[in-house]
Formats: C-alpha cells, structure tokens, sequence
C-alpha cells in the first residue's frame, strides 16, 4: 500500500518560509513539491537542521518515510523495507509476457518489462515500458499498491515553474 | 564477465530463475533473487562468513580434521547425527549409511517442526500436490499459520497466489481466494481476504468445529468451512505456526480433508523453511519407514528416545555430528547446555553458533552455489541444484564418504 497522497500545502506549512533560496530551490513551496516528488530531500534545506525547526523536521522525515526516487522513473522505494519479493513484479501488467483471456491466450505484452529485482531489490529496468511514462496513462500505481511491506510509492515528478504561495 | 542459472538455496522456496553475473568467479550482480537470497548467495563469497577447519579451535588442515572425526565417532558409545536438512540427497543417504554402520541415531530438524506432517503425507493420509498444479489450478489458497512474505518472500510471486499462467494475470481479476488463518496481524494477513484471526492456541478448536468434532462453535469455523466446501480446489500451506499449536498432531487435519474430499480436492503443502527437510524425510521414510529419529543400534529402531531433542535433554548422545544446520541458534540455551560434555563434530557451509560450539569444524561447500545436487521442494518435486563457481571447499558428500570409508 502507498503512502497516503502527500499534499504540497500540507509539507509547506512545515518549511521555514523565508524564501532564502539556500535549497536551490526559488520558493519554500517549489521546495515542497521536490520534496513529494523526491527529487530534494529534507536535509536539503539549512534552515530545516536548526534545532528551532526539529519538530518539523522530523514531522516530516515521518511524512516523507525513507524512500528515494528510483532515477529517471515515478518509483520512490524505501530500500530498507525492500525484500526483493518480486510482488511488484509480478502484478505490473506491463511486466506480463503473456495476457491471458478466460485462459487463453489474448496478447502478448510488447514491451520488455518496467521493473526487476536487482541484488535483492526492485530495480526500475525499462522505464519506457511503464504506463506510467505514457501521457494519458499515467494513473497506474498498480505495483506499490500491491507492495506487503508498502516499500514503494508513485509520485508525479511536476515541480511548479513560477513562484507561488 | 559470465552470466549463470542458478537455483536459490536461501529458503524452501528454491526459486529457479535467478540469474547471476559473475567476473572474476566473484557475482556482481544477481537478477531476480530476492534480498534474503541474494545475501544467501553473497554470503558464500564472503571469508567472513566461512568457518575454518578447526580441532579445539585450533587451525588445522581438513584430512586432520577428519581423521579427528573419525576417531570422536568410531570412540563413541552413542553417536547421533543431526541436520542434513539443508543437504542434498546423496549427502543425506550417505550419512543414513554412516548413522548405521556406526550403530547410531538420526534425527533432523523435522522431529520438531513438520515431521509428524510429512508422515501423515508420505503414509497416504494427507493429499498433496505440486506448486506447479496450485498455479494453474487451486481456486483457494489457505496459509495457516504462515508468513510468507517473511519466511519465503517469492512463494506468492514465484509459486501461489500471484503466479498463476492459465488464469487472467492474479493482479487484475484475481479468480484465487487468498484466505490466512492466523494469531497476529502479518503482511498475508493485510492482502488476503477474507484474513481469519483467531486466538493463540484456538487453531485445533477451529478445526474440530469444521469436521463437527467439537460441541461449541467457533466464530471463525463456519465461514471457512462454507469457503472450502465452494472452492473446487483448495490448497493449505501448513505453517510452523499450525503445526506448533497441534502440537505436531496431524490428526485433526487429516480428518478436515477426509470431511471435504467428497466436495474440493483439497491438498496439503507445508511450509518447510529449509531446503530439503522434505528429501530427509522421504529417505529415512524409505529405509526405516519413519520420517525422523532413527536408531540403528540393535537394528533399525524408531521412536522419541532417538529424537535429538530427547538426547540431549537426557544427555545420552556423547559425540554428536551436526550436518549442514545450526541448533544452537536455534534451539534455546537451556537445551543446547545439556551437551556440555559430548563431543561435537560440525560440518558446515557458513560459519555459525554450532560451528562456534563445535569440537571439529570442517567446512564444506555451499550447496547451490558451489555444488549442484538434488533435493526436494516443499512440494516433493526434485530440483536439480547448478553450481556456480566451485569454492575451495569439499562437498558434505566428499567428507561423508571419506568418513564413512575409513571408520
Ligand atoms: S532552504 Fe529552506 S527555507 Fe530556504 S527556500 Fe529552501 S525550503 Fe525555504
Ligand atoms: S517494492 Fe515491495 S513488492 Fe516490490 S520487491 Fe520490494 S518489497 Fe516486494
Ligand atoms: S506503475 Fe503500473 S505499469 Fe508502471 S511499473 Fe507500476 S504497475 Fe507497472
Ligand atoms: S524466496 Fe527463497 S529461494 Fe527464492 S530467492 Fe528468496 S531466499 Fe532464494
């Protein structure tokens, strides 16, 4: 199971809001988005290590869980919950050599799979391949609903463009 | 750079699709194998992890080693074996043959875990079936008492509940019931549905209730008896947690197949953990007609008082060889200290509380990885074991030969 929906608002409240920039991020807010999408990570922000803003900062270290963006793909996993089981795997429909109908065979998926246990953990190997690349498809959280030990998340990569508050 | 097959001996799952790159005969990169796997192959790679060949902890060379062995065993009054159920099929026959020209006892893990089980499987009273079969067949998959996704983390990927060929792929429009009967909250318990609770110790009360052996009902009876009797074929993969709580006794379960036999084919795969405890057990059930704790002093001889268990407590074994397994992790200390004064021969892949407690060491080869083999699945299929990079080290078959040869 993923992580409940993150908010941009709701991690923003917890940011020190000074706009300062030290991130390399322009706003605060453009920050929370980086943050959900994980393309920055909490301690990416100086303000955030002072011991004024603990609170928050392990607020949203809770929040945020461990995981990190898989490069290059939607996947965030936490690897140390990972145990490579493969349910990922194996519930992707785009991962299915073959599509079966009312047991037959109706198509064979065309594409090589998206994802892979690698040395014990999930991999993202053909990121083409996930529908999740797919403009138009890219609602499918099909492999971290189905994780058991709820290791992967999906998040969009959008960032805003222009400050906003 | 080399790429090989090769079949994970991490847990009982045996997962047959690992790919592993290699260079230098060291693996760089594992596919498919899940973390606990992947450790398990690494492991063998890692000095650290490897015992020495050791009399009283001293270093010494393996013909050493075991011309020591020979010399504990052939001295001792009442030798006893114990493991093996991590060892391939020739090394457990030729330590059977070992156990009787000695005039000794032995015994496996499967005494205390799934032994009684495997009887009633191998005596024809329980159905069984393959992991093949429940993926392109079973409509009900029932784990009692089991925590795969902890224990054996591909067994629903690789062979259950999401494997299944001939149906609409499981993740989609799952036509399986994955139904958990268990004590505690666990990650099977949060995918199946419907997940069973029920109280620590209430499993043969659950039961009974079933078969309508009991007087009171049990809330949970009815609704898993109406699950059976619709499924066509159910599959019940038999937990420690199950076989614990009967106390071993497989009655009540024999007598809950009997009841639906004329309605669901129903079958029984118990959840062995280790790699071959199934392969011990059938080999012993062939040569002395039980599946563990035999003797061979005056004849072949079963019962409890060749149980390892029952040994130790009463201090009888003297000199004790420990093949391929690690009681003294996993067994309490309490028990373990019983055999302060024996003798203790350990041979053994990976270094490990036994091999630390051990008198001789001799390190053998991991099989699996540095020696192929046959053993057994949970589900009695024989696997053929590949040998990635042959280590260092001799087989268990290799030193259990030269044992049995010169004794
Ligand atoms: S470093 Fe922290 S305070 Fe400064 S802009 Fe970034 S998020 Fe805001
Ligand atoms: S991400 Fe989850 S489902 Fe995928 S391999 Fe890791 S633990 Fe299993
Ligand atoms: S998001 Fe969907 S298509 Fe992409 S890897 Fe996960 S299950 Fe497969
Ligand atoms: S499930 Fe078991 S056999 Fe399969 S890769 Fe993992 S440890 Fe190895």
């Amino acid at each position: 199971m993923p992580r409940k929906d993150l908010q941009p608002l709701q991690i923003y409240r917890l940011l020190p809001r000074t706009n300062c920039k030290l991130c390399g991020c322009p706003t605060c807010y453009a920050f929370a988005f980086n943050l959900i999408s994980r393309s920055r990570r909490v301690e990416d922000c100086p303000e955030l290590l002072k011991d004024e803003f603990g609170e928050s900062f392990r607020a949203l270290k809770k929040m945020l869980g461990e995981g990190e963006r898989i490069a290059g793909s939607d996947h965030v996993l936490d690897r140390s919950r990972c145990t490579g089981c493969g349910d990922c795997v194996a519930v992707c429909i785009r991962a299915l050599t073959t599509i079966t109908k009312n047991g037959r065979l109706a198509q064979r998926a065309a594409v090589p799979p998206p994802l892979k246990v690698m040395d014990g953990r999930l991999q993202v190997v053909e990121w083409s391949s996930c529908k999740r690349a797919v403009p138009g498809l890219d609602i499918c959280n099909l492999c971290a609903e189905k994780c058991p030990f709820s290791a992967l998340d999906l998040v969009k990569p959008e960032e805003p463009d222009q400050e906003d508050s | 750079m080399r790429s090989r097959s090769l079949v994970c001996t991490g847990c009982g799952c045996l997962c047959d699709d690992i790919q592993v790159q290699t260079n230098d005969s060291r693996p760089i990169l594992i596919e498919n194998a899940c973390a606990k796997g992947a450790a398990h192959i690494q492991a063998s790679f890692n000095p650290e992890r490897r015992p020495h060949c050791t009399i009283g902890g001293r270093q010494c060379g393996p013909g050493e080693a075991v011309a020591e062995a020979r010399r504990l065993l052939g001295n001792s009054r009442n030798p006893l074996i114990f493991g093996l159920d991590s060892s391939t099929l020739s090394a457990q026959s030729l330590a059977i043959a070992l156990a009787r020209k000695l005039g000794g006892s032995i015994d496996s893990a499967a005494s205390f875990s799934y032994g009684p089980l495997l009887a009633a499987m191998l005596g024809g009273d329980l159905p069984a079936c393959s992991l093949a079969e429940v993926k392109d067949r079973a409509d009900l998959l029932l784990y009692w008492g089991a925590d795969p996704p902890n224990t054996h983390p591909r067994h629903l990927s690789l062979h259950s509940y999401y494997a299944y060929s001939e149906y609409n792929p499981a993740g989609w429009y799952p036509r399986v019931t994955l139904v958990c009967v268990e004590v505690r909250r666990t990650e099977l318990s949060s995918m199946s549905k419907p997940a069973i609770r029920i109280k620590p110790g209430e499993d043969r009360a659950v039961i009974e209730a079933i078969t309508g052996e009991a007087q009171s009902q049990v809330g949970a009876a009815q609704g898993l008896a109406e699950l059976i009797r619709k499924s066509h074929f159910c599959v019940l993969f038999c937990g420690l947690g199950l076989m614990h709580s009967l106390g071993g006794d497989p009655g009540p379960l024999v007598r809950m197949a009997r009841l639906f036999a004329g309605s669901t084919r129903m079958a029984v795969i118990p959840m062995i953990s280790e790699v071959n405890m199934m392969g011990f057990c059938r080999l012993l059930h062939q040569t002395a007609g039980q599946v563990s704790s035999v003797g061979f002093k005056d004849g072949t001889a079963a019962g409890r008082e060749h149980s390892f268990l029952e040994q130790v407590r009463r201090r009888s074994a003297d000199c004790v060889l420990i093949v391929g397994s690690d009681p003294f992790a996993a067994l309490p200390q309490s028990v373990m200290e019983n055999l302060g004064d024996a003798k203790i021969v350990c041979l053994s892949p990976l270094a490990t509380a036994s091999t630390m407690a051990a008198d001789v060491v001799i390190p053998t080869a991991l099989p699996g990885v540095e020696c192929g083999g046959s053993v057994l699945r949970m589900d009695g299929v024989e696997v053929a074991l590949a040998e990635l990079e042959k280590g260092a080290y001799p087989t268990e078959e290799a030193v259990l030969s030269r044992l049995l040869e010169i004794l």
